[in-house]
C-alpha cells in the first residue's frame, strides 16, 4: 500500500536521525573546542576561580595573557597555605611558602600544538551531546558534554564562553557519573592587553627551596636503568612528551600520554627494593605506585584506576 | 548494670565515630555489633545523624551492617583443613580467618567513614592503598585483584579509591588484613612532585588548558603529616 512506512523503514529512518544528531553534537562540540584552544592563545583576563576536590574547595586568582604571541599564566592560591604557579612560554614554575615542605618546582614543557593535532582523533573515544546554553560567572557558555566511549577515561563537561572560548567552568566525571572535580569561575574580566607586572610571583623566591624539573639528557640517565616501555596504553592515547628527569632525583624518566582530554604521565626510576603497590588520588587525579625488579613505575593521571593499573602492570623491557 | 554497658558501648561508638578507639576496642565494638543488633543500629544512626549535621552526602543510605558484612566476609573465607583435624583446626583457623577479615573489613569501614570527614586544614592525610604484590614475573594486570576489590565496592570503589586517606593492604585480592599506613616524607614528596611535573604537562597538552594548574598549586596538593611511618 502506497504511503504506508513498514517498521523497518521507521527504524531505519530512527537510526539515521540519531546518527545524523550524534554527527551534528560532535562537529558541533568540536568546533567549541578548537575555539578554547584558540583563545589560549589570543585573549588576555584575570579572574577568580573555585576548585572542588575530595570534599574540599580552594579559591585562586588566576591571570592569563599572551606576550608576543607567548602564553603567561599565573595562578595564585587565595586559601589555604600560600602557592603560586607562573607560567611564562613552556617554563613553569611553582612556588609555595607554607611552612613545611617548601617545594617549587621548574619544569619545560613539551609543545603546545599537541592537542591540535590530535583534536580530530579526540571525538572519536568520546561522545558529544549537543551543546546547550547556561551561564557562568555571569556570562552566557555553552556547555560541551564529552561521555567516554570506554572505561580508559573519564567524562568531561566543558562550559565555555560563548563570546571569548574561554573554559569557565569542567566537570571531570567518573564512569559512574560521579562528579570528581570541579573548577569554576565566579569572576572573570577580558583586557585588551595584560600587564606583565601581574606575573611576578609574590612569595619571596628566598623563602621556597627551589626544585628544577627541566627535561635534561636521555642519554645521561638511560645508561644507569633500563627503562622499560608501556606494553599497552588505553586506546587514543599518544606521547606528547618525554623527559628526564628530575633533577633532585636524577634518573627519573618521564613519559606523557594524552587523548586530548585526558592525561597520563609514566615515571621510572631506579629502586633498591622491590615494593607493594600504593594507590593515592586526589580529585580525579590517581598514582599508581610500584616497584618491580628494581625499578619504581609510578603513573599518575586523570584516567581509572582499573586503567592506571593496567598501565603499571603493562610495563615492559621487551623491545 | 544494663544502663553502664550501654553507656559504655555509647561511648566508644563515639570514640569510633572520632576515629579514637584502639585496634583492641575495635575488636570488640565489632563483636558487640555481633553480639547486640541495636549496637549495630544505633552505629547506624550515629553515623547518619553526623551525615545530616555536617550537611554531606554520604551515599550512606542506613543499610551499613557491618557485622553481617563481616558475617558474609567469613562465610566466604576458604579454609583449608587436612581431613583428621579438620573440626578443631576449623575452630581454629575460623577463629583466625575472623579477625582478619573483621580487621579487613574494620579498615575498609575506617576508610570510608575518613572519607566522609573533612581534613583539619593543612592536614590532609595521604591515601596510598597497597594492594595484593604481583608476581614480579607476572606483570598481568590485576584484574583479580580489581575484582577483589569491588568486593568491599561499597566502601571502595575501584573506578576511584578512597579519597584522601591512608590506607595500605598486605593483600586485597586474598581478603588478608588490611593495614593502615602513612606515607613517608620522602615518597609524599616524590608523589607530589610527580603530581606536579604530570599537572604542568597536562596544562599544555589537554583542553583543560591551565586548568591543572589550578590543580597543581601547593594548596591544592596539600602535603599529608609526615609521620614516622614505613611501608
Amino acid at each position: 500500500m502506497v504511503g504506508v512506512v513498514t517498521w523497518g523503514q521507521l527504524a531505519l529512518l530512527v537510526v539515521l536521525l540519531l546518527g545524523t544528531s550524534q554527527t551534528i553534537a560532535r562537529e558541533v562540540s568540536q568546533g567549541w573546542l578548537k575555539q578554547l584552544l584558540e583563545a589560549a592563545h589570543n585573549t588576555n583576563f584575570t579572574g577568580q576561580t573555585v576548585v572542588l576536590k575530595d570534599r574540599k574547595i580552594n579559591s585562586f586568582a588566576v591571570y592569563h595573557g599572551v606576550f608576543d604571541g607567548e602564553v603567561w599564566e599565573r595562578v595564585v592560591s587565595l586559601s589555604g597555605p600560600q602557592g603560586e604557579v607562573i607560567r611564562k612560554g613552556d617554563e613553569v614554575i611553582c612556588l609555595s611558602s607554607d611552612r613545611a615542605p617548601r617545594i617549587s618546582a621548574r619544569a619545560n614543557l613539551g609543545k603546545l600544538d599537541a592537542l591540535q593535532k590530535k583534536l580530530g582523533e579526540v571525538t572519536e573515544f568520546y561522545s558529544f551531546e549537543v551543546p546547550r546554553e547556561q551561564r557562568i560567572a555571569n556570562r552566557d557558555t555553552v556547555l560541551v558534554n564529552a561521555r567516554p566511549l570506554d572505561e580508559h577515561r573519564f567524562g568531561y563537561r566543558l562550559w565555555i564562553d560563548k563570546e571569548k572560548g574561554v573554559l569557565l567552568k569542567m566537570e571531570t566525571v567518573s564512569p559512574l557519573d560521579e562528579v570528581l572535580e570541579t573548577f569554576e569561575y565566579v569572576s572573570i574580566s577580558f583586557q585588551e592587553q595584560a600587564d606583565k607586572k601581574d606575573f611576578e610571583p609574590k612569595i619571596a623566591r628566598g623563602l621556597a627551596r627551589e626544585l628544577t624539573l627541566a627535561d635534561g639528557s636521555a642519554a645521561e640517565t638511560s645508561a644507569a636503568i633500563a627503562y622499560r616501555r608501556p606494553g599497552w596504553l588505553p586506546p587514543g592515547f599518544i606521547k606528547v612528551r618525554e623527559a628526564s628527569s628530575l633533577p633532585s632525583k636524577p634518573g627519573v624518566q618521564i613519559e606523557m600520554y594524552t587523548d586530548g582530554l585526558a592525561a597520563f604521565t609514566i615515571f621510572q626510576k631506579a629502586a633498591k627494593d622491590d615494593t607493594v603497590e600504593m594507590v593515592q588520588t586526589i580529585g580525579a587525579t590517581v598514582a599508581v605506585d610500584r616497584a618491580i625488579n628494581k625499578t619504581l613505575i609510578t603513573v599518575v593521571g586523570e584516567v581509572p584506576l582499573p586503567t592506571a593499573r593496567e598501565i603499571l602492570y603493562g610495563m615492559t623491557t621487551r623491545p | 548494670m544494663t544502663d553502664d554497658f550501654s553507656n559504655r558501648q555509647a561511648e566508644t561508638l563515639s570514640a569510633l565515630m572520632d576515629g579514637e578507639v584502639s585496634e583492641f576496642e575495635l575488636r570488640r565494638v565489632l563483636k558487640d555489633m555481633d553480639n547486640d543488633p541495636t549496637m549495630a543500629q544505633k552505629w547506624e544512626r550515629y553515623h547518619l545523624a553526623s551525615a545530616v549535621l555536617q550537611r554531606k552526602h554520604t551515599g550512606f543510605t542506613g543499610q551499613l551492617d557491618l557485622s553481617a558484612r563481616v558475617a558474609s566476609a567469613i562465610a566466604e573465607e576458604p579454609v583449608a583443613v587436612s581431613a583428621d583435624n579438620k573440626e578443631r583446626s576449623n575452630g581454629f583457623a575460623k577463629s583466625v580467618a575472623s579477625m582478619a577479615v573483621a580487621a579487613s573489613v574494620s579498615a575498609l569501614a575506617i576508610l570510608a567513614w575518613q572519607q566522609t570527614q573533612t581534613p583539619a586544614p593543612g592536614v590532609a592525610p595521604a591515601t596510598a592503598v597497597a594492594t595484593a604484590p604481583v608476581p614480579a614475573s607476572n606483570y598481568a594486570p590485576a584484574a583479580n585483584q580489581v575484582s577483589s576489590l569491588a568486593r568491599f565496592q561499597p566502601m571502595i570503589n575501584p573506578l576511584r579509591p578512597a579519597a584522601h586517606g591512608t590506607v595500605a593492604t598486605n593483600s586485597v585480592s586474598t581478603g588478608e588484613p588490611v593495614e593502615v599506613i602513612r606515607l613517608d616524607l620522602d615518597t609524599q614528596r616524590r608523589l607530589q612532585e610527580y603530581y606536579q611535573s604530570h599537572l604542568s604537562g597536562a596544562a599544555v597538552n589537554t583542553a583543560a588548558g591551565f586548568v591543572p594548574y589550578v590543580q597543581s598549586v601547593p594548596a591544592s596538593l596539600e602535603s599529608p603529616t609526615p609521620a614516622s611511618l614505613g611501608r
